[in-house]
């Protein structure tokens, strides 16, 4: 199933610290007129390949800035212009909810979304709104959000990002995300720096090791209490034979992604595009089953079998790692893919130090 | 008539007793001697719920009426007794449906909860100003959760124990009648509030026994279920507490002056979630019979 990762605008009315579309100086916002094309182009594509579906990602930037007027162009269009193909058409939303309204539950509820995906940080200072970065008023209405969605039934869950400060009390950190969501559903990630770091809140791969490693005991005497926590419960997961894998880990999000940008602009994901590293064309320009056949999209698979028998070869975490995310790989000199990654390292290590002696598991 | 079937829990006062019709009632008195009549007022028109009876003496003190057999009881006393007068009263209580409350506040009640539990009467421990001694409260968790011989419940722990379930947070203020999404408060004046505290501290949702029934509208009903979210917005000693989903931030307000909470709710969360993985297990091993 294709994932379409759809940035309509890379606008947003929070100014979290470690994030790049706060720098950014002129953040562009998608026309109307573009969201048509792509309806009619997701259509023709489903229509081409009977069996396949879209899984349609509303990212941003913050998406709930785009005015009702987007989402109800949105709806239109779908009605209108995929009136055979829509029921395969599977749209979610990553966004703050700090901008939630009764509206956007109308919305949601008419594109079939029946649980949204959001951020959460406790900690101050990190997460925020305005030039002090004000955590008290940016949770308040991240709260005001999630009332609503749990007033309409609609399901959340959350994307936790791993900083310095979080490495100060990791267990009084952890218990406050469980706690929030006593069902589970929450992931944490590594914050990923890559310019300057005024607030010195990056860390190094080993920090996010043992951040997770001081962690994992705790969830795994308990993971039934917290059952779905990443990229713990995925582990688990794949040691029991079930693939769950993540893009990074997946070693084919080659065959399965399209970003789509508020200009139209194609890549391989929100990353190559803010990176400037892959470009696939321009939607309006092209069709999806063209950009989807991209020739670029070859050196994934040609670095999956470089990896395979040079960097990889005989690892045996190979099935849930394949070397990694390509773009984490890209060499600037040589200008290509053909390596593993630095996250190489803390995978074996979490997996060796911790994983596998506490659960009992090898892979 | 309420449409969220809420129990009202009012003051002994048949005035307002009689407004109410088709309700489940628990009335509070402290008047043992009229137990058994506002028993039998409220049944004109309602249901008892429970009878909460609250005395000044010890529990050894108490003259148990006949007529308290008619209705379910919850008697609330600052301590036990002497234990051989208490042995006098036992006899008196065992018939009756009846669940005795200690102050937490007295040393000895950690260990006469253990006996009257042992003895077959139900019990539990209420808190109110005073200290909590967290290391004896401990120790009667143990005794509840790890019974060697069948013995009568110790509440709040009985509950949480029975009631946990992994995924989900649960409010013990129920064993004394004070949740919100089981039981609201009336005063004389018809003066309706979320909680008994906010009833005495004149916190009032509304006025008029007749709103009740749209009470699921009603704003700050609402807004009430969704004040712990407010504990979530920085870390705080609760949201970080590994017992939250079975404790709420019940202790809270304690948290400075008498701390301890934390430690004990964790160990009984770990208990709760024993219990629950036995139970499972064990319903995985009935033999499935064929239907009869
Ligand atoms: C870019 S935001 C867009 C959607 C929405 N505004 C939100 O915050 O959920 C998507 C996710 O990326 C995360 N993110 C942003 N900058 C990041 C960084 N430097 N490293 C890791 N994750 C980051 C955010 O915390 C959020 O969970
Ligand atoms: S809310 Fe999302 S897009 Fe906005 S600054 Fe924060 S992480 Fe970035
Ligand atoms: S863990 Fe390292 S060697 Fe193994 S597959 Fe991943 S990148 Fe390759
Ligand atoms: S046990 Fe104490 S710290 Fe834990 S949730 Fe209850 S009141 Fe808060």
């Amino acid at each position: 199933m294709p994932t379409v990762i759809f940035k309509p605008t890379e606008k947003c009315n929070a100014r979290c610290t470690y994030c790049d579309v706060v720098s950014l100086r002129e953040p562009k916002t998608m026309e109307v007129s573009l969201l048509k094309e792509i309806f009619i182009k997701m259509d023709a594509y489903l229509k081409e390949f009977p069996e396949e579906k879209f899984e349609f990602v509303w990212h941003g930037g913050e998406p709930l800035l785009l005015g009702n007027e987007f989402f109800e162009a949105a709806i239109e269009y779908q009605e209108d212009f995929c009136a055979e193909t829509k029921d395969r058409i599977n749209h979610c939303i990553q966004t703050n909810l700090t901008l939630l309204k009764p509206e956007h539950i109308g919305f949601f509820q008419k594109l079939g979304i029946n649980s949204v995906g959001t951020s959460y940080e406790p900690i101050e200072g990190i997460r925020g709104i305005g030039k002090k970065v004000n955590s008290e008023l940016y949770n308040d209405k991240f709260f005001h959000g999630i009332n609503l969605l749990e007033n309409n039934n609609i399901g959340w869950g959350f994307i936790y990002v791993v900083t310095r400060k979080s490495l100060e009390d990791p267990v009084a950190l952890f218990h406050t995300l469980a706690n929030l969501k006593p069902d589970g559903g929450f992931m944490m990630n590594a914050v990923l720096i890559y310019g300057d770091d005024p607030d010195n809140l990056a860390i190094t791969p080993m920090e996010y090791v043992d951040f997770l490693g001081t962690l994992f005991p705790l969830w795994w005497q308990h993971r039934h209490r917290w059952p779905e926590v990443d990229p713990f419960s995925s582990l688990v997961k794949n040691a029991e034979g079930h693939n769950s894998l993540g893009c990074v880990d997946s070693g084919s999000c080659g065959y399965e992604h399209i970003y789509i940008g508020p200009n139209g602009e194609a890549s391989q994901c929100g990353r190559s595009a803010d990176w400037g590293l892959i470009s696939y064309g321009n939607v309006k320009d092209r069709s999806l089953q063209e950009i989807m056949k991209d020739p670029k999209r070859e050196m994934f698979f040609e670095r999956q079998e470089y990896l395979m028998h040079n960097d990889c070869m005989d690892c045996r975490f190979w099935k849930i790692c394949h070397g990694g995310c390509p773009l984490d790989a890209y060499d600037e000199k040589e200008k290509n893919f053909d390596r593993k990654t630095f996250w190489c390292e803390l995978k074996s290590v979490f997996i060796e130090k911790y994983f596998e002696p506490i659960t009992g598991y090898s892979f | 008539m309420n449409k969220m079937k809420h129990i009202l829990v009012c003051e002994d006062n048949e005035e307002l007793i009689r407004k109410f019709s088709f309700e489940a009632i628990v009335v509070k008195t402290k008047n043992p001697e009229h137990v058994g009549h506002i028993g039998r007022v409220v049944e004109e028109t309602n249901k008892v719920h429970c009878i909460e009876l609250t005395i000044e003496d010890n529990l050894s003190g108490l003259n148990p009426l006949d007529d308290w057999k008619e209705v379910p009881l919850h008697i609330k006393a600052p301590r036990m007794g002497h234990f051989l007068d208490f042995v006098r009263v036992r006899h008196l209580l065992a018939p009756l449906s009846v669940r005795v409350f200690l102050n937490s506040g007295y040393e000895e009640t950690y260990t006469d909860l253990q006996l009257m539990s042992s003895l077959g009467i139900n019990c539990g421990l209420y808190f109110d100003e005073n200290p909590i001694n967290w290391k004896e409260c401990t120790d009667l968790m143990d005794f509840v959760v790890y019974p060697k011989v069948p013995r009568a419940t110790v509440e709040p722990f009985h509950y949480i124990i029975t009631e946990y379930q992994p995924k989900e947070t649960i409010n013990f203020s129920g064993v004394y009648f004070n949740n919100p999404e089981k039981y609201l408060h009336i005063d004389k004046n018809e003066n309706v509030a979320l909680t008994a505290e906010n009833l005495t501290a004149g916190k009032y949702l509304f006025n008029g026994v007749e709103q009740i029934q749209n009470i699921a509208e009603n704003k700050a009903y609402k807004a009430y279920f969704q004040t712990w979210k407010k504990k979530f917005h920085k870390i705080s000693a609760c949201s970080a507490c590994p017992a939250w989903r079975i404790c709420g931030g019940f202790f809270e307000n304690r948290l400075e002056s008498n701390p301890g909470c934390r430690e004990a709710f964790s160990e009984l969360i770990d208990a709760a979630d024993l219990h629950y993985n036995n139970k499972e297990k064990e319903n995985e091993k009935q033999p499935q019979l064929c239907q009869l």
